[in-house]
């Protein structure tokens, strides 16, 4: 792993769907322990840009670094590192909320039965999920299933979170239980997410940047 | 020695682990749907029904017939369950969770082709039988050597089965662009099957059916090398 000052750069970085701009040479550099935010209208590479980080879609052109990993060559040790919530759950609809994080769990590397469990309930009553666990995800209400795709999402400790707009289908007391885990994983983890709510990112994010026409328009700081 | 050896263990067993993982998620998944399992078994009950009536249940050319019928019916019951190997992944969206783990994508198709193969195995536990009775007749050669042999021609069908599902799970033209890719690929294993089979109801040893055996096997390869090698792109572009 090479030395870097910043945990995840971003070089010139361009993502191009046919003729149209996804994205357009976007340079950033997220610091350790920062909750990052990105706002901008629909369509403006909010979406596209998680996904590069988050090693889904590969950029056209430009760099990516994440602890100094290359994403293009050492993808791999990237997804160890990063917890990724989508705009789509990547729940299945039939195993339980329980079977759900177990796989998961397992395809990072935890197969101690009893580790297993302890980190499934643990993460599962950060969200207030810890008695729906044994209920199929496919019975559950958008919100609840969007409170176990975060649990799902942040079961292996990541390092990085990559937050696809977290906040959407969340109730008040999902809201809530977020925004308190975002403010305590902000001691041991990075935090880049999306949201169209100009309050929220202004309460718990030390930066924003926004997007405009697929490119990143300005970073201001609000902490 | 150990020090460049144990490394390679312990990736083997990782990627083994991972494998099955996606295996007896796919088996839970599939417990608890039933879809492909009662297709299957619909569908190779409805193909010996079929062919019996064509054929007349008591033909006397009925091994004439039977490799054909036998191997068709097991091709279609592969084209029910690995139409949706990926495809179901990736219209759930569920594709992404197994994109963002930290595995070799070579453990997915592994564990996909794993699963197909068992399904087909399934299928076959049904439809062989059932034809024995229905269009009766029976292998007259050793009956390892038969499950062995159609062992081989099912997880050549599997493999090839899988990576087309992975092709085809990005195109919406799906039921079109799967037994397009399969047609130029599974001749190559249908063929020499086909006619192994013919062998194995007549009473073949091996020795008569090494041929086939080789053609299989090399088929084998092949796939699984050309797989191998293309699958990450498949994945991820």
């Amino acid at each position: 792993m090479s030395i870097s000052t910043h945990l995840i750069e971003t070089s010139h970085l361009s993502k191009r769907y046919g003729n149209r701009f996804g994205l357009k040479d976007a340079d950033l550099n997220v610091e350790n322990h920062e909750i990052f935010a990105l706002m901008g209208p629909n369509g403006a590479g909010k979406s596209t840009l998680l996904r590069i980080l988050a090693t889904l879609t590969r950029p056209t052109s430009g760099e990516v670094k994440i602890f100094g990993y290359d994403i293009l060559k050492q993808e791999i040790q990237v997804r160890r590192l990063i917890g990724v919530v989508l705009h789509h759950s990547l729940l299945y609809d039939e195993l339980s909320g329980r079977e759900n994080l177990s796989f998961y769990m397992r395809l990072y590397g935890f197969r101690n039965k009893d580790i297993l469990k302890k980190s499934i309930k643990d993460k599962a009553s950060l969200f207030g999920v810890e008695d729906r666990l044994d209920d199929h995800v496919g019975t559950l209400s958008s919100g609840l299933k969007k409170r176990f795709d975060i649990v799902r999402a942040i079961i292996h400790n990541p390092r990085i979170l990559l937050l696809d707009e977290p906040f959407s289908s969340l109730d008040l007391e999902g809201v809530e239980h977020l925004k308190n885990y975002l403010n305590w994983a902000k001691g041991s983890s990075t935090i880049i997410f999306s949201t169209h709510n100009l309050d929220i990112a202004e309460e718990i994010s030390d930066r924003i940047a926004t997007l405009k026409d697929s490119q990143i328009t300005e970073i201001r700081c609000i902490k | 020695m150990t020090k460049r050896t144990m490394p390679f263990l312990s990736s083997s067993v990782t990627f083994l682990e991972d494998a099955l993982e996606i295996l007896f998620k796919d088996l839970r998944l599939e417990l608890r749907r039933g879809y492909e399992i009662y297709s299957i078994m619909v569908l190779a009950l409805l193909s010996n029904l079929s062919f019996g009536f064509a054929l007349g249940i008591m033909n006397p050319n009925v091994l004439e017939f039977v490799p054909a019928v036998l191997w068709i019916s097991i091709l279609f019951i592969g084209m029910l369950g690995f139409t949706t190997v990926f495809v179901r992944e990736m219209d759930k969206g569920t594709i992404d969770g197994l994109r963002l783990a930290p595995i070799s994508p070579q453990a997915i198709l592994l564990g996909k082709t794993i699963y197909t193969f068992m399904l087909m195995c399934v299928g076959a536990v049904f439809i062989i039988p059932s034809s024995m009775i229905i269009l009766n007749y029976t292998f007259r050669s050793d009956y390892l050597l038969v499950i062995l042999f159609l062992g081989l021609g099912i997880l050549n069908i599997a493999v090839v089965g899988s990576m087309v599902s992975a092709l085809a799970m990005y195109s919406e033209s799906r039921a079109l662009i799967i037994p397009a890719l399969s047609l130029p690929l599974v001749p190559g294993t249908l063929v020499p099957s086909i006619l192994a089979t013919g062998k194995l109801a007549t009473g073949a040893t091996i020795d008569m059916i090494l041929s086939e055996l080789q053609l299989n096997l090399a088929f084998l390869l092949l796939m699984v090398a050309a797989f191998w090698i293309t699958f990450e792109y498949v994945l991820y572009d």
